[in-house]
């Protein structure tokens, strides 16, 4: 069930009714619970056991660990979640890719293999619920968070149906205080949260939904188009990825707030990063904080030699990249990020911040970031090797791969995206949550219609549930 | 960056209290406004359907007063049935006619019942039409589910009917009624809860779901953007030229051409032709069973054959009905396909009630089934339908005289008679 089906909008009204016309708190969390495992059940019930299995391991750990003082004991706990939740983890997303990876190498050196790939199929939004269940285990751990007793809040914690299936990875102290007090209608802010719906609606039904058909064609056969359509395409993929997935965050945040949760920030225009580093702290934030407090920091961070935190950041990226998914493309995108993070580090040290060149680098900063990701992006979204290698030929050398262009509807779409980019940039839908009530009912009505209208025919899942 | 701010503070709780009649006139502003943007957005939008079904309906609400007949079905009338060919055999026979073809590929038999209902919507003296007969799937084909095509036939009236269509064969035929689910949605919880309806109303349920989906105008914008613009699909001018009818020939030069617009996105068409032209002697086969058996079925590259078909004659029946009614004469044609259910047609023949034509007999028409007339083997090649439009004159202009005379009967047994 995705966020832009009419189906989500039946269920989400029902939880929404149901969760307010209960009066207590038990009741409530009782009924979203009970709600969230059907939303994730809609994908595929037989993975709700492995959920709950992790569930209940860092459940479990957690009241261990509020038990234990033993250095000794705590460690084992903590390491007891984090074997069991990684190796879920592994074994779902990355066997094959090990499996098959290592096969193959082992054909390359001409020694003999058996095929052992199972087919495996990645259970929906396990990168996102195994972080957030570690989160809590290891904070628990560290003593920032005291464990949880009830059961039931756990369990709404890690299925929370608005962040569920991707994102944004909460952290357990940052939601699990919610739980214990009664939530009040009289403060939730519908007015934003109902905008907030909107544009991630429109981001993702409209926009993103859209686009891939546009430019599939042309990431199918790069060989066949001209060089100006494979940037356009590239440059349409930017688009997409970002209406996607952050348009499933604003909906995320949107359906939880109109429930009377709040979820962190998951973007904060990252097209408008001037470097790597800013770049991370704008897009697809609440996962690069958890790599920073949880990876990044627990090897060190910055302390100690420049070079060492340098090689701790590209180290912290090479990991990002293969959360993403288990694949070459997503290890070269690794690469690439940890590559730009010591260029950029390198540039910063090597370069004074008064020189010429520095002035020029941060001027361009945002095309270059932009040229940057385009390469990036043809790693993420490439058909097959042949297609990216092509692509890629495409993109550096400016050499047509063929004759062929761009549907002309890419310009229309283009146009759409800066305009909402712009609107929601320059708070034009903040000065709509303060008018007139009998106006803003209105244009809600009449926002509705337009966006139903102008969805895509065919509802694609958000790309960020692959990984 | 907006967002909410929900808040938890349960010290001082702000006590909400709505005026129950404002915040009901609040929600009724909502909707409201939602209806009229709605209506508005209805009112200036251009068919549906694609380029195909959009551009005939486009042509047709256009043009419509300059015809008086119609060729109505799927695409095997669409490449069947040559206007131009069928008028002018007619007037060998001193009838005059002006003919169209509204052949749409892979028509649904609902679909092209709502089909009819609009040609005469726009064109309310319609002489006749000559209907394909074709079985109903009950189900809608998972794989299509909610596409364009799929849900703009689903007005209230056409749901309604599809829905006690499937209701009624998911009791008749009970287990035997074989319900596809959508592959994936086979694990999901609500297909499990689903189960446990009859699979009649599962397929009703579908068909409700489409409805909501063409009630809320969903996914329609580009056809509001046409309508805005006054764009034309691609298609419409083409159709002017040959009233409709458009060979496979043609749409496969055109596709070798590089014209992926006007080319009829038939890929397909070729690769079929294809595996015709490599495989003579499964086709020949095909036709004596098609001869032989009392019913047969050689058609299962153009179905999901995973889908129950009924044969559904109350349904047909009530079209008939319905046309004659409008004063239109109602003529089914079973098109020279490779299937058949013999008693079946008996029955059509029999109390329809209206002219039947049937040509899925090789024996009698042998030149319908050569290869040299065929593009694949479903459809006629240009040649083919250029023959076909005269038989089809023919008997229909000799059915009348037939009728006169208080006779009725299949069709010549021969085709010597048919006017060059």
């Amino acid at each position: 069930m995705i966020f832009t089906e009419p189906r989500f909008l039946a269920f989400f009204l029902a939880v929404f009714g149901v969760h307010w016309a209960l009066r207590s708190n038990l009741a409530r969390k009782a009924w979203l619970t009970l709600t969230s495992l059907a939303f994730y059940g809609a994908w595929d019930w037989r993975f709700l056991c492995l959920m709950m299995a992790s569930t209940g391991i860092d459940y479990l750990a957690g009241l261990g660990l509020g038990r234990t003082e033993g250095a000794r004991a705590r460690r084992w706990l903590l390491g007891a979640s984090l074997a069991s939740n990684l190796g879920i983890l592994g074994f779902f997303k990355y066997y094959n890719f090990f499996v098959d990876s290592g096969g193959r190498f082992l054909a390359w050196l001409g020694l003999p293999v058996s095929d052992h790939t199972l087919a495996i199929i990645l259970p929906a939004g396990i990168s996102f619920y195994t972080f957030q269940a570690l989160s809590y285990t290891i904070d628990v751990y560290r003593k920032k968070l005291e464990p949880v007793r009830s059961a039931l809040d756990f369990v709404l914690f890690i299925s929370f149906f608005p962040q569920l299936v991707a994102g944004p990875i909460v952290r357990a102290r940052e939601f699990l205080p919610q739980l214990d007090t009664k939530r009040f209608f009289a403060r939730v802010d519908v007015r934003a949260s109902l905008v907030l719906f909107l544009i991630g609606f429109v981001k993702k039904g409209i926009l993103s939904d859209h686009v891939a058909p546009v430019i599939a064609p042309v990431f199918d056969d790069p060989g066949a188009y001209t060089a100006a359509s494979t940037w356009i395409a590239l440059f349409l993929y930017h688009v997409q990825i970002y209406c996607d997935f952050s348009g499933y965050s604003d909906m995320a945040i949107a359906t939880a707030g109109l429930l009377g949760y709040s979820l962190p920030k998951n973007f904060d225009f990252p097209f408008f990063s001037r470097n790597i580093g800013e770049f991370w702290q704008r897009w697809h934030i609440s996962l690069s904080t958890w790599f920073r407090d949880y990876f990044y920091f627990a090897l060190g961070g910055s302390k100690g030699s420049t070079w060492k935190g340098m090689l701790i950041g590209s180290l912290t990226m090479m990991v990002v990249g293969l959360w993403h998914g288990a694949g070459w493309q997503y290890v070269g995108f690794g690469v690439l990020m940890s590559g730009a993070i010591i260029v950029s580090r390198t540039w910063g040290m090597l370069v004074p911040e008064s020189s010429l060149a520095r002035r020029v680098v941060s001027f361009l900063g945002i095309p270059l970031m932009w040229w940057f990701l385009f390469w990036n992006w043809i790693l993420f979204r490439s058909s097959g090797w042949e297609q990216g290698w092509e692509m890629q030929r495409i993109f550096f050398f400016l050499q047509d791969g063929g004759t062929r262009a761009l549907e002309a509807s890419w310009l229309l779409l283009v146009l759409a995206f800066f305009l909402v980019h712009y609107a929601f940039y320059r708070g034009w839908f903040r000065r709509l949550a303060a008018v007139n009530d009998w106006i803003y009912a209105a244009s809600v009505g009449a926002a509705a219609a337009l966006v139903l209208v102008f969805l895509a025919s065919e509802t694609k899942a958000f790309i960020y549930f692959q990984f | 960056m907006l967002a909410p701010a929900p808040s938890s503070d349960p010290r001082t709780p702000k006590v909400y209290r709505p005026r129950v009649r404002v915040a009901l006139g609040r929600v009724g502003a909502a909707l409201a406004s939602f209806a009229l943007v709605l209506a508005a957005l209805r009112a200036v939008a251009a068919p549906a359907g694609g380029s195909v079904i959009g551009g005939k309906l486009e042509y047709w609400r256009a043009h419509a007063s300059e015809y008086d007949t119609v060729f109505l079905g799927s695409s095997h009338v669409f490449r069947a049935c040559v206007p131009a060919e069928f008028d002018r055999a007619s007037a060998g026979f001193a009838l005059s006619t002006h003919s169209f073809n509204f052949g749409v590929q892979a028509v649904h038999l609902l679909e092209q019942r709502y089909l009819l209902r609009q040609i005469l919507v726009a064109r309310p003296e319609l002489a006749r039409v000559f209907f394909e007969y074709q079985w109903l799937t009950p189900q809608l084909d998972p794989q299509n589910a909610f596409n364009p095509r799929t849900v703009y036939w689903h007005d209230a009236e056409t749901t309604q009917l599809a829905m006690e269509r499937a209701s009624h064969w998911g009791a008749e035929l009970g287990d035997a009624f074989a319900f596809v689910e959508a592959e994936n949605e086979a694990h999901s919880v609500f297909t499990v809860l689903d189960r446990a309806l009859p699979p009649g109303t599962r397929a009703a349920e579908q068909h409700a779901q489409h409805w909501l989906t063409n009630l809320f105008f969903i996914g329609r914008g580009k056809d509001v953007l046409r309508g805005v613009l006054g764009r034309q699909h691609g298609q419409t001018a083409r159709y002017r030229a040959q009233h409709g009818y458009l060979s496979l020939e043609e749409d496969d030069r055109q596709l070798a051409a590089g014209d992926t617009q006007n080319g009829d996105v038939q890929n397909s068409y070729r690769a079929r032709r294809e595996r015709f032209l490599a495989d003579q002697a499964g086709y020949r086969r095909a036709l004596d069973e098609l001869d032989a058996a009392e019913q047969s079925f050689g058609d299962a590259e153009w179905v999901n054959g995973e889908l129950t078909r009924v044969d559904d004659f109350v349904l047909i029946a009530a079209i008939a009905a319905e046309t004659r009614a409008r004063g239109v004469e109602f003529v089914l044609v079973i098109l020279p396909s490779q299937s058949a259910n013999r008693p079946f047609e008996e029955r059509l023949m029999e109390e329809l009630g209206s002219l039947v034509l049937r040509y899925n007999l090789p024996e009698r028409y042998p030149a319908l089934y050569d290869p040299a007339n065929r593009w694949d083997s479903g459809h006629l090649s240009e040649e083919g339908a250029r023959h076909f439009s005269r038989i089809l004159a023919r008997d229909w202009a000799g059915q009348r005289g037939l009728e006169r005379d208080g006779e009725r009967r299949d069709g010549p047994e021969d085709e010597a008679e048919v006017p060059q």
